[in-house]
């Protein structure tokens, strides 16, 4: 391994921001170094919640005397090298930052031997002064400790919390990483204590230990993988309210904990009204492949983009709907089975994911999608009646859905946030269409509308117009009988031709149509959209888009 | 019927010949697959009316026979079966099957009841080397109609003209073409409609040999891989004149990197409304601005440098989902787009075409305001 200097030009690119602003974030950069460089082991000591001393010992790939030197350096790293690179990151670490932040506000020493030197050597900070690079004792792996943090900046040291409270940010940080790499083993030690010694194994094993045994018990396990994306983790059953204790909700991507509330929509989304005031915990692990997400957004990296961020929210649905199918079946089995903790599927091997380059195997990915098709096939709640309805069983509820009016609603709200203007789809092939002598005086009357609702037109001869274009929310056949059906009813709304009236019309041209088979994701995926509508309940004419029916109604039909 | 096979050659034949087997059929008796014994060979066959496949096995036959039977069940036995003989016998309508550790006996059907099932005819065959066609296929299948009124452009059209063969997939918004030269040893003139699943079928028999044959007639289009045979029913109507809309006279030439724009469309991609995907390209002299715009959302701007000498700045829309989809199959590390003007169609291709193989894609813009 070699740190280099970043460049101008790649670290301009680097989100930058306060790194470091109490003692949980050295425990987090720490550890976070140490995880990189391959570490089996890590023990974080503290003492007094981190304010008087934070030490990371690791048993990982170490650095050599010139490595050391220069790690503390602003923008030094390892892990990038180019501005590309910061597009494919595997690691933690990328800015080259955070041990210049921490040697800067803080007694600092690190002491380090890499594999290919006899012996190692120890670097002295003090508070952003180098004192003395020297021999030193360790054999293998780094130990860093930094003593009196923020102790040359009396005002940040004011805002520090009580020793507890430090304690327990700096835990909080420890869990997210301990949570994430159950392949390594983390010890956490406080004013002498040990508080957690957690031995590698297994990620169930290390959320044992961690959450405990009534989460585990009382949750569902997800383990999925589609379209290059792979969802892991637990979910709270509905019936884990009540306790306190279980009010977390985790997302990991790539291993890394971020905060990214806006996924809790997707995980309750199969769940619908089976939740009490609306909340379950859950820890969810997102594996994706390093491009198609951005890290550099968050000076913390505590905040993440996903360039396919509807594609994250619709597998992390699916994943958690499939689970519960699964989960149905083996809490059958429950009374036999004690023991059975209800997993459903167990996680093997998931650190196999991240560190690898090419994320995922092709065998993985073949795997997983025979998997999970026939999974569908065999255990789907979706129906379709006469082509044209669409039947779920959602816990104690039926679903009725009229495919044709849900699809208009989704369109609609659509076609309406084009507003000023709906754009062209251009056609390969354009069409000419004949018009009625009324419908013809109602097109020349209306011309320069036509470009307006996202047609291009031309006369082509008498009572005949060259259709070249379409609006482009119409993505099935459009043709001749079409365009004058358009025509017609818009000419039906009368003199105003309000935009909403115009955008209903088109959004009832571009729904799927009554009486079209649909295949199981199809009609899956029009039902996550439908609620994720403003007003999922009806289609813009009024007319509903789903019926419910509860037991008590379907009790009642067999006189129950 | 009484047959000795070897487990492993057996439940290979089973699994290629089941893989059109529907799993939801309209009609039971196809979810049936036939195996007839004769002369030491075994022979496979199954259906689904629209795709008919065939397998052939050596096999020591002591007795010829036939039987009929449920594919999903004796793929599922086989599979469990362990290494070794089987001995395969048939009395009664029940077939028992005989393995190192046990006996399985199962129903049959009549033979009479299965459907009428033809072999290809091989006469009209041609050896055609794999690889093109490979790439035909990965090449034209996406861009084929889902879901259109006209039947027509569901399917891929396959056009034989003397010794060269092209495929075309379009789905009225965007089009593509791969045209293979010399890939047949006699002229042929034939075009003909084939269903993407038929040829996606064809491109995961043929990813690992070099050559196979294939031929067409009015109804359908056959293959033979190794002991593999296929025939399937071909789409009929009449596909669009797509040579007319080919433009000519695009002459405004930019050249972009590959990755870099596929990179940039992604970032915007946040951008763009979820019916349209619209994405505004700027193009100027050596500059390509690239913008997307949603009310609610926001904006997005992408900034790159191409090769684009002409003089007059163009601007022009698309559907992001339609540019994507063509890029990914770009080969080379540049792309070259064509165009004419904002109105008209536009043409994306690799910058460098190979010798006897090349591909051209073809998009329609979106209107801009
Ligand atoms: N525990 C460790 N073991 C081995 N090498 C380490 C360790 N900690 C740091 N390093 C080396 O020092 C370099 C600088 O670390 P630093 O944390 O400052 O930056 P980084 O991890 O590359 O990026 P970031 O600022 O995003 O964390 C690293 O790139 C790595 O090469
Ligand atoms: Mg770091």
């Amino acid at each position: 391994m070699k740190i280099r200097l970043l460049p101008e030009n790649v670290y301009s690119l680097i989100a930058a921001g306060e790194v470091i602003d109490r003692p949980a974030s050295v425990v987090r950069e720490l550890i976070q170094n140490s995880i990189d460089a391959e570490s089996s082991q890590i023990t974080l000591a503290l003492e007094n919640g981190g304010k008087r001393l934070i030490s990371v010992i690791d048993d990982g790939i170490g650095m050599d005397e010139g490595d050391l030197k220069i790690a503390p350096f602003k923008h030094s790293t390892s892990k990038i090298a180019t501005a590309d690179d910061i597009h494919r990151i595997l690691t933690y670490g990328f800015r080259g930052e955070a041990l210049n932040s921490i040697s800067l506000v803080s007694d600092f020493e690190m002491e380090s031997c890499s594999k290919d030197e006899s012996e190692g050597h120890s670097i002295k900070i003090h508070f952003g002064e180098n004192e003395s690079v020297e021999p030193s004792a360790v054999t293998k792996g780094t130990s860093i400790t930094t003593r009196d943090i923020f102790a040359n900046m009396p005002g940040r040291l004011r805002f520090l919390k009580s020793d507890n409270v430090e304690y327990n940010y700096c835990e909080k940080e420890f869990m997210n990483l301990a949570m994430a790499n159950p392949e390594v083993s983390f010890k956490l030690i406080s004013d002498g204590r040990v508080v957690y010694n957690l031995k590698q194994g297994s990620l169930e094993k290390r959320i044992l230990e961690i959450k405990g045994e009534e989460f585990l018990k009382n949750s569902i396990t997800v383990n999925y993988f589609n379209s290059n994306i792979r969802v892991y983790g637990f979910v709270g059953k509905p019936s884990i309210y009540d306790n306190k204790r279980f009010s977390f909700s985790h997302v990991f991507v790539n291993k890394r904990f971020v905060i990214y509330p806006q996924i809790k929509r997707a995980v309750y989304l199969p769940f619908g009204s089976q939740l009490n005031r609306h909340f379950t915990p859950y820890m969810i692990f997102i594996e994706i492949d390093a491009k198609e997400v951005d890290v550099n957004i968050h000076p913390a990296k505590k905040e993440v983009r996903f360039f396919r961020e509807d594609q994250i929210f619709s597998t992390v649905s699916l994943s958690v709907r499939e689970s519960m199918r699964y989960h149905e079946i083996s809490s059958e089995n429950e009374a036999q089975e004690p023991d059975n903790m209800t997993i459903s599927r167990t996680i093997d091997n998931p650190e196999s994911f991240v560190k690898d380059s090419s994320l995922f195997s092709d065998l993985d990915y073949a795997l997983s999608q025979k998997h999970s098709e026939s999974r569908v096939q065999e255990y789907s709640r979706f129906w379709q009646f006469n082509d044209s309805y669409i039947l779920i069983n959602l816990k104690e509820k039926i679903y009725f859905i009229d495919q044709h009016a849900a699809h208009e609603r989704i369109m609609f709200e659509r076609v309406m946030k084009e507003n000023e203007r709906i754009s062209s789809q251009q056609l390969l092939f354009p069409f000419i269409v004949r018009l009625s002598s009324e419908l013809y005086e109602f097109y020349e009357a209306n011309k320069s509308n036509m470009e307006k609702w996202g047609f291009t037109v031309r006369e082509f001869d008498k009572m005949k117009i060259l259709v070249e274009g379409i609006p482009s929310a119409i993505t099935e056949g459009f043709e001749q009988s079409d365009f004058i059906e358009f025509l017609s009813e818009v000419h039906s709304t009368g003199s105003s031709m309000r935009a909403e009236e115009v955008s209903k019309i088109i959004a009832c041209k571009a729904a799927i149509k009554a009486g079209k088979k649909l295949k199981i994701s199809e009609m899956e995926d029009l039902f996550n959209q439908l609620f994720l509508c403003e007003n999922p309940y009806s289609c813009p004419h009024g007319r509903p888009t789903f019926i419910t029916f509860d037991k008590e109604e379907v009790g009642r039909w067999f006189k129950r | 019927m009484k047959i000795r096979v070897d487990k492993q050659e057996f439940l290979k034949n089973l699994n290629t010949i089941s893989s059109i087997v529907p799993a939801k059929p309209v009609v039971t008796i196809i979810s049936n697959i036939m195996i007839e014994a004769k002369k030491d060979v075994l022979l496979f066959s199954s259906t689904d009316f629209e795709i008919t496949m065939h397998s052939e096995m050596p096999a020591s036959v002591a007795e010829d026979g036939v039987i009929v039977i449920n594919a999903k069940t004796i793929v599922e036995l086989v599979r469990k079966l362990p290494e070794g003989e089987l001995n395969i016998s048939l009395a009664n309508d029940e077939v028992s099957i005989k393995s190192k550790s046990g006996v399985y006996k199962m129903p049959v059907i009549k033979k009479d009841d299965y459907v009428e099932i033809s072999r290809i005819e091989k006469n009209k065959m041609f050896n055609v080397d794999s690889l093109p066609i490979k790439s035909a296929v990965d090449n034209s299948v996406f861009a084929v109609s889902r879901d259109a009124v006209k039947v027509a452009i569901t399917g891929v059209l396959l056009e034989g003209a003397g010794k060269n063969l092209a495929f075309v997939g379009t789905d009225g918004h965007r089009l593509a073409l791969y045209s293979i030269k010399d890939i047949f040893e006699k002229p042929i003139s034939n075009t003909v409609i084939v269903p993407p699943k038929v040829l996606t079928i064809l491109r995961d028999l043929i990813d690992e040999v070099d050559e196979f044959s294939m031929g067409f007639d009015e109804k359908r289009i056959m293959f033979k891989v190794k002991n593999i045979e296929v025939w399937a029913k071909l789409i009929e109507g009449t596909f669009p004149d797509y040579k007319r809309v080919i433009p000519t006279d695009n002459n405004k030439i930019c050249i972009v990197k590959k990755d870099d724009l596929i990179n940039s469309l992604n970032i915007v991609n946040v951008f763009t409304n979820p019916n349209t995907r619209l994405v505004k390209f700027e193009i100027e002299r050596g500059k390509l601005t690239i913008n997307a715009y949603q009310n609610q959302t926001g904006e997005g701007t992408e900034y790159m440098d191409v090769d684009y000498e002409d003089k007059e700045k163009l601007v022009i829309g698309f559907n992001n989902n339609y540019l994507l989809e063509i890029l990914k199959r770009i080969e080379t590390e540049n792309v070259k787009f064509k165009f004419k003007g904002e109105m008209f169609a536009v043409i994306i291709e690799n910058e460098i075409s190979k010798v006897d193989q090349e591909a051209v894609y073809i998009i329609m813009p979106l209107r801009l305001k």
